[in-house]
């Protein structure tokens, strides 16, 4: 080869290492002037399997919170992307780091608390900021090691206040189903050790699992030992059957759950024998527009009541780009910032304490009535 | 039946159960309760039809196997369809059921459930012993080549078997929803029992069949009262599995056939 030929080559050789380095250079400057454009989140949720219906909630309640974040053209504007777990460990890891390696270090849920425990770690050591709207796993706080929060009160709270509850009643004798799945068993866990400190005896204890075809051995189990009341920790849907299976076979009971048994699931499969189930229901905006508009909007878009899920989605949407637009899309502030935040939500009024958790409101205390030909949530009254 | 034409499990067979489910809550407000039983039930036979001869006819001379995995196939697809037409959501409510208290707080549905399936699977007796085209099916199931040999109508029989099967589906598709609800994915739940209790019963034998539906139904009650609900399935599918060992012809299996 001539010597011509050979400095022909390294020139465009060297032109084109040079312009390869320069683009790098740019593009990263781009990106350190352009940072805090737009705030992108995943969210993970189950969009298959048995709790589908519960991540779609979800993501309605995110949607309309990141289409009305968007409609003000003064806002930074909000992607949420989203990453189906089928409710499971590994692929919500996987999905967890799928979502990392696109760019995204804020998680605007982790569907599930055994879900969100198992992506902890890679969360901490990549330096990731998770907010949850339903997972309510008591220790996720202390193991999420300041990565980690929530915007529901953990199973102990609930648990605790439903106890409270029954006490105050005179109740000595509860039995206790649960769905044999983490949520279930934790608030199991919770309700048990509730009651052993307040000295309610649990006279017998039933597991129950999703979408089971009947529930007549359930019943005729919680039938065996007398009790004053019941209570559920178990999916609406399957808990209206179970409340019809309990009228059938006329067990005399109170029967206690968790706001889960608000909207029309519950209802749909337990009919009129609903009346009389006493739910503990943490108390919504005091901004009753607040929740009120949020309604009118989810029944215009999505045609149906919104649930504590989509409620809860649309929260933690709202709350987490409210830390996120404070601190500059950096996922290490974003995490001091939630914890200074006090924000009414469409759920109740959202605030931290000193390690992160969540600190609950006031509950209200509501029954199941009859108003005309429907069923409707009163306040309940001794 | 489907098995005795096929000699495979068509895994689709209860998710037009769960098909006509869906049709009868859809259609239940409009048309009425029994105008929307009759189109859920035809409606699943004709879907039934349709998959024999759409699918399976043209497959049976590819072999068991892929008969087999067409039919899981067909079942995914099935599923999804559902999800997306009616979501994920356990669809319940669609009757208000009340208990009636002079019948031992029956609910009409099962009373109806009670005297109706009996009646069912005698007249279906009827049918297979008494009739042209009954004893024509059996002949077809018990031996498919001699029958094509006998120049019977097989094509006719495997689809008058399918129909019957749709008619059946259709009806529990209809008993369910009413009484627990259905999802998209409750078809392969409820395969899983109607194939136990038809290896316990002893495949061909139709009482024997729904004597160890009655049996399953019993076994899961006992292991959630007893146990644990996360076992009751487990128990009765281990009885299953003892059945095959000890008794791989059914319980019931030749014992009952003149019945």
């Amino acid at each position: 080869m001539d010597r011509k030929r050979l400095y022909l080559i390294i020139s465009i050789l060297t032109i084109i290492v040079a312009v390869f380095v320069v683009s790098q250079v740019v593009q990263r400057q781009d990106d350190q002037v352009a940072a805090p454009s737009i705030i992108r989140m995943a969210s993970l949720l189950p969009l298959d399997g048995q709790v589908a219906s519960y991540g779609e909630m979800m993501r309605n309640g995110q949607l309309l919170a990141v289409e009305e974040i968007n409609r003000d053209s003064m806002s930074t504007p909000i992607e949420v992307t989203f990453f189906n777990t089928s409710h499971m460990k590994d692929v919500a890891l996987d999905r967890l780091r799928e979502a990392h390696q696109n760019g995204y270090r804020l998680v605007v849920e982790i569907f599930g608390s055994d879900q969100a425990n198992h992506c902890l770690p890679f969360a901490i050591e990549n330096g990731l900021t998770i907010l949850s709207g339903v997972d309510t796993r008591p220790d996720l706080i202390r193991l999420g090691k300041g990565a980690f929060y929530r915007i529901m009160p953990n199973d102990a709270a609930a648990a605790a206040i439903l106890v409270q509850w029954t006490q105050e009643l005179g109740v000595e004798n509860i039995g206790i189903v649960y769905v044999n799945d983490d949520w279930g068993k934790g608030l199991y866990e919770e309700a048990d050790n509730a009651a052993r400190q307040r000295k309610v005896n649990v006279a017998i204890v039933a597991d129950v699992i999703r979408h089971q075809s009947s529930f007549a051995g359930t019943v005729a189990k919680l039938k065996s030992n007398p009790i004053d009341a019941v209570m559920l920790f178990i999916y609406p849907d399957d808990g209206g059957n179970l409340i019809k299976e309990i009228h059938r076979q006329r067990l005399n009971t109170r029967i206690f759950a968790t706001e889960n048994f608000t909207g029309d699931d519950m209802i749909n499969a337990a009919g009129d024998a609903a009346i009389g189930v006493m739910l503990a229901v943490p108390k919504p905006s005091e901004d009753s527009t607040t929740l009120s508009q949020f309604q009118e909007q989810y029944v215009d878009r999505y045609g149906a009541d919104p649930s504590i899920f989509a409620i809860k989605g649309y929260d933690a949407v709202k709350t987490l780009y409210i830390a996120a637009v404070q601190s500059g899309a950096d996922p290490l502030k974003t995490r001091e910032t939630i914890r200074d935040l006090a924000i009414p939500g469409v759920g109740g009024f959202i605030s931290f304490a000193e390690d992160g958790e969540f600190i609950p409101g006031e509950y209200d205390r509501l029954v199941y009535t009859k108003e005309g030909e429907n069923l409707a949530l009163s306040p309940w009254t001794p | 039946m489907i098995y005795g034409v096929m000699r495979i499990i068509d895994f689709s067979h209860t998710d037009r159960m769960t098909i006509a489910a869906y049709l009868f809550a859809d259609l239940n407000r409009p048309l009425g309760i029994y105008a929307a039983m009759a189109i859920a039930c035809i409606s699943a036979a004709l879907l039934a039809v349709v998959t024999e001869r759409g699918l399976f006819a043209g497959l049976r001379r590819r072999g068991y196997a892929v008969m087999m995995i067409c039919s899981l196939g067909l079942s995914i697809i099935l599923q999804s369809i559902m999800a997306i037409t009616h979501g994920s959501m356990l669809r319940t409510g669609v009757i208000r059921e009340y208990p009636l208290t002079n019948f031992l707080n029956l609910y009409p549905r099962e009373i109806v459930l009670l005297f109706g399936v009996p009646l069912v699977i005698l007249c279906l007796r009827r049918l297979l012993h008494n009739t042209y085209w009954g004893q024509s099916l059996r002949a077809t199931i018990d031996d498919y080549e001699k029958a094509i040999v006998h120049r019977l109508p097989v094509a006719r029989l495997t689809m008058i078997a399918f129909a019957i099967s749709g008619i059946l589906a259709g009806a529990s598709g209809i008993a369910i929803i009413i009484g627990t609800g259905v999802y998209p994915q409750v078809g392969f739940k409820y395969l899983i029992f109607a194939f136990a209790a038809c290896i316990v019963g002893g495949v061909g034998n139709i009482v024997g069949a729904l004597l160890a539906s009655l049996t399953i139904g019993i076994l899961i009650t006992a292991a959630e009262f007893y146990g644990s609900a996360l076992a009751a399935e487990g128990v009765t599918l281990l009885v299953l599995v003892a059945v095959l060992v000890f008794a791989p012809n059914g319980v019931f299996g030749h014992g009952l056939r003149r019945i």
